[in-house]
């Protein structure tokens, strides 16, 4: 239950945070205030390696594209892929307005991604959830910090879905080597976790399962090195704890037993080059 | 076969040689400066690198090398020189070798580059729109 509230007692403080540094200044200046136009775009080759609940063991190439842009009015669209150091889901919104050291947002992007389940005597596919929300993004002790909060989108399949996530991030130049690292944690409620991981009382061999909220851990570190103005060479590597609830649940225990091939633990190792535009 | 291939890599090493030697032994004026670009990730972050550099002249004189106008380093009655230094830059820097009467003999810029432009946020990124 304290779940419900850590986020946005975060973003409060967010908030609060960007209250004091504008109290000079009205509330319509800070909503006046929106990021520069501008943006991005890349296309590069990924080579990755990864492992998880979700996918087996695999080694691939593939190639990956990256972009963003934000408009004068204050809308914007991104993609900022994997080797972002905070959250890598394509997301669309419109920025609220900017302080000196933070930035609001509300968007809509993605608290879930698409499952499907072949179980040995059932299967079941159930569509990604995007959520509505806001975003902070600023600083907080030092660290670059990245607050989310939203409620699910799509009441089709279940409502009252809720989302929080919560990232803190350090950066260091080196010799032109841009290294980072960061932790993440994701907070997806019970409405929302039990909809991908309750199992019905008539579900046929497998336990009734009530899947309660839960917070997916995410650690991240990987450097970017800048050829030359449009070459970017990229290392990432990331962890992801996932939340009790998911890995109890009878799916997720019945898929692990059949596939030695995932894990209960999530993990990506990444190398890349990219042209940026 | 491989004798062929052998002979020929002999041959091309000695050339190779002969070509530095006769190098040594006739020397022209010159100002090698090596990178001649530093580019960071972000404008505005501060860019590293470690500078090389080698000149010649044809008259052994004093010579001064200067980066922006700001004197790095001076050499006396010699008629060669090389010097390498760690920099951090954060614009265009422009490397001078001038003689004791600031007579600008060579000059080179080395050019401050970035990935991503100076923009009023923090986490995002921006590049040609």
């Amino acid at each position: 239950m304290k779940h419900y509230f850590l986020t946005p007692l975060l973003l409060c403080s967010a908030v609060s945070l960007a209250n004091e540094q504008t109290s000079d200044s009205s509330w319509y200046d800070f909503l006046q205030q929106k990021r520069d136009a501008g943006g991005f775009f890349s296309a590069g080759i990924v080579v990755q390696n990864s492992q998880g609940l979700y996918r087996s063991e695999d080694f691939k190439v593939r190639p990956e594209l990256k972009g963003a842009y934000y408009f004068n009015n204050g809308l914007f669209i991104e993609y900022p892929g994997r080797s972002d150091k905070f959250d890598n889901q394509f997301a669309v919104g419109y920025n609220l307005g900017n302080t000196e050291s933070w930035e609001f947002d509300v968007l809509l992007s993605m608290a879930h991604g698409g499952l499907n389940y072949t179980g040995a005597q059932s299967g079941f596919k159930k569509d990604a959830s995007p959520y509505w929300g806001i975003r902070a993004i600023g600083t907080i002790a030092g660290f670059d910090t990245m607050l989310v909060y939203g409620t699910n989108s799509n009441k089709m399949d279940y409502s009252n879905g809720l989302y929080g996530a919560a990232w803190l991030g350090k950066s260091w130049n080196i010799n032109n080597w841009h290294l980072y690292s960061s932790v993440g944690a994701q907070y997806r409620n019970d409405a929302m976790l039990d909809f991908y991981y309750g199992v019905p009382d008539n579900h046929a061999g497998l336990p009734a399962y009530d899947a309660k909220g839960g917070i997916n851990f995410i650690y991240k570190a990987g450097f970017k090195k800048p050829l030359n103005e449009n070459w970017l060479v990229e290392g990432n590597f990331s962890m992801t704890r996932y939340a009790d609830s998911i890995i109890d649940s009878p799916y997720a225990q019945s898929i692990l037993q059949r596939n030695e091939n995932l894990s209960d633990n999530g993990r990506t190792v990444s190398l890349s080059i990219s042209y940026v535009f | 076969m491989k004798m062929s291939i052998l002979s020929s890599l002999v041959i091309a090493l000695a050339f190779m040689n002969h070509s530095g030697v006769a190098a040594e032994q006739s020397p022209a004026a010159g100002f090698t400066v090596s990178p001649k670009q530093c580019t960071t990730l972000k404008q505005g972050d501060i860019c590293y690198l470690n500078l090389q550099l080698y000149w010649q002249q044809a008259s052994q004189q004093n010579y001064c090398l200067f980066a922006n106008e700001q004197k790095l380093h001076c050499w006396h009655s010699v008629q060669q020189g090389q010097w390498q230094q760690d920099f951090a830059m954060q614009q265009d820097l422009v490397l001078t070798l001038q003689t004791s009467d600031r007579q600008v003999l060579h000059s080179q810029t080395i050019r401050y580059a970035w990935m991503y432009k100076k923009n009023n946020s923090k986490a995002m990124r921006w590049r040609m729109f």
